[in-house]
């Protein structure tokens, strides 16, 4: 670090530190039957599936070759990480309720339940980073993380996202901030940067890059926030812009 | 009628039409099924780039990526190798071509008996080791259900009855002609099967590669 790095604001630390800690306790309740959650969930898979993922969901062999391509599988060799096996839920909603040969699934196929909801949280966001080496691995060529993904907004609608993540999520939606962090917060990180000799613009028109920053950067690493600022600007031809407002917020280059 | 006239007759037939008509409903179910735009800019917006990253994919996912092919190369090479073994015995046994030309009109010149003998073994060989392994191995016990048995197992028969037809095996004393009429209906059987079960990949592979590596050079990665 020079001498001229912004100092770690210790306090912004501590706060933060309690704020995740406290993450979980502040998600909203969910008030959802197992049903309406059901509901949900299929309801959502239905809505995303397409003509591509359909034909993926079709075409798996069942070889478990994904597996060795996936982080948690190679690290704990435990079969439940086996990516295709995420998607478990999407395929036989699809294969019910969409498939060419629905007629003839739903005679052997049982209706997912609110408990596989649950039991898939840990699989879909817990242990998928959505890298894509499944992707890569397949020898069908099948999108699994986008069959992953799905199965993911669908949980969400369910309300079965991780508490953490409904909890931030709820932050933002309601009051505009993260961990308490907005425009304003946004406004003076700004002003400390420029009174240092920063040239950071913001609502620039016609920006066509964003290059977002995060509400960790702008309180505890505001060094990391300049940085982002003179890395941009310092490309040729380059306009740099801040939204003011909310988080449609970023760093622009045109 | 005996068993192998139907066979023959309206058992192929039946077979052959419920094959055609499955496929025909399964594949048009899919394509005509609703088609998503991507909104996105492409990163590679050239007028081919989309047709030829599907098209790079399809040839170049026969062989797996080598940062990962170490962890699969027994089944890689397995999976071809009874894929290829399968077809080429189907279509070059000499016992099997008089057939092929009654309903094709020509044919081809056929491979050794004895040559095919080996070729049948090792993929019937294969086949079961992989089945076994099916059975056995944690990941694919989980994902496996009843579709995994009924393809690899209607897989299988018509290499065991045709075997036992070849050899002019008589099990439980049956007939030469029975044997054989059991031969073609293990076969009448796979194509039943064919368009309901994972089999139906054949149908679908090459296009899923397609839409996959269409859709990863759109977003200006190798897939």
């Amino acid at each position: 670090m020079s001498g001229d790095d912004i100092p770690l604001n210790e306090t912004a630390f501590s706060r933060f530190e309690a704020q995740v800690k406290n993450l979980k306790r502040a998600a909203p309740p969910v008030n959802l039957s197992d049903a309406e959650r059901v509901q949900r969930a299929k309801r959502t898979m239905l809505e995303k599936l397409d003509s591509g993922t359909a034909m993926d969901l079709e075409t798996c062999v069942h070889c478990g070759m994904c597996a060795e391509a996936c982080h948690f599988y190679e690290s704990t060799q435990d079969p439940k990480y086996t990516p295709i096996h995420k998607a478990y839920l999407l395929r036989k909603v699809y294969r019910r309720e969409l498939s060419p040969l629905r007629f003839l699934n739903k005679l052997f196929l049982r209706e997912i339940t609110a408990q596989q909801l649950q039991d898939w949280q840990e699989l879909v966001f817990n242990s998928c980073t959505e890298c894509g080496r499944c992707d890569m691995m397949c020898p069908m060529g099948i999108h699994i993380s986008k069959a992953i993904a799905i199965t993911r907004e669908a949980l969400g609608a369910a309300g079965l996202a991780p508490p953490e993540l409904r909890a931030v999520e709820h932050e933002q939606s309601e009051a505009g901030t993260l961990f308490g962090i907005g425009p304003q917060e946004l406004e003076a990180a700004i002003a400390q940067l420029r009174s240092r000799g920063l040239h950071i613009p913001i609502d620039q028109p016609k920006a066509d890059v964003m290059v977002l920053t995060t509400a960790i950067d702008l309180v505890l690493y505001k060094e990391s926030f300049a940085a982002t600022a003179r890395a941009v600007d310092s490309a040729e031809s380059t306009i740099v812009t801040l939204g003011s407002r909310r988080w449609r917020t970023g760093l622009s280059r045109g | 009628m005996t068993l192998l006239d139907f066979a023959r007759g309206p058992g192929f037939f039946g077979a052959f039409m419920i094959m055609i008509a499955g496929i025909v409903w399964r594949m048009s179910g899919l394509l005509l099924f609703r088609q998503r735009r991507d909104l996105s800019a492409p990163r590679n917006p050239g007028p081919f780039a989309a047709v030829l990253g599907g098209l790079r994919t399809v040839a170049l996912r026969s062989v797996p990526p080598h940062e990962l092919e170490k962890n699969i190369t027994f089944q890689h090479f397995t999976g071809y190798a009874w894929h290829i073994g399968w077809f080429v015995t189907f279509l070059f046994l000499g016992a099997h071509l008089p057939f092929i030309r009654s309903i094709l009109g020509f044919s081809w010149p056929n491979l050794p008996n004895g040559i095919l003998l080996v070729i049948t073994a090792i993929t019937l060989g294969i086949l079961l080791t992989l089945y076994v392994r099916r059975l056995f191995h944690p990941v694919l016990r989980l994902i496996t259900d009843a579709d995994d048995h009924i393809s690899v197992l209607l897989t299988i028969f018509p290499l065991i009855t045709g075997i036992a037809a070849f050899g002019h095996w008589s099990p439980l004393g049956a007939r030469y002609e029975s044997v054989l009429a059991v031969h073609l209906l293990s076969v009448e059987a796979l194509m039943v099967w064919l368009p309901f079960g994972k089999i139906f990949h054949f149908a679908t592979g090459l296009l899923t590669r397609f839409r996959l590596g269409a859709a990863f050079i759109r977003r200006g990665v190798r897939a």
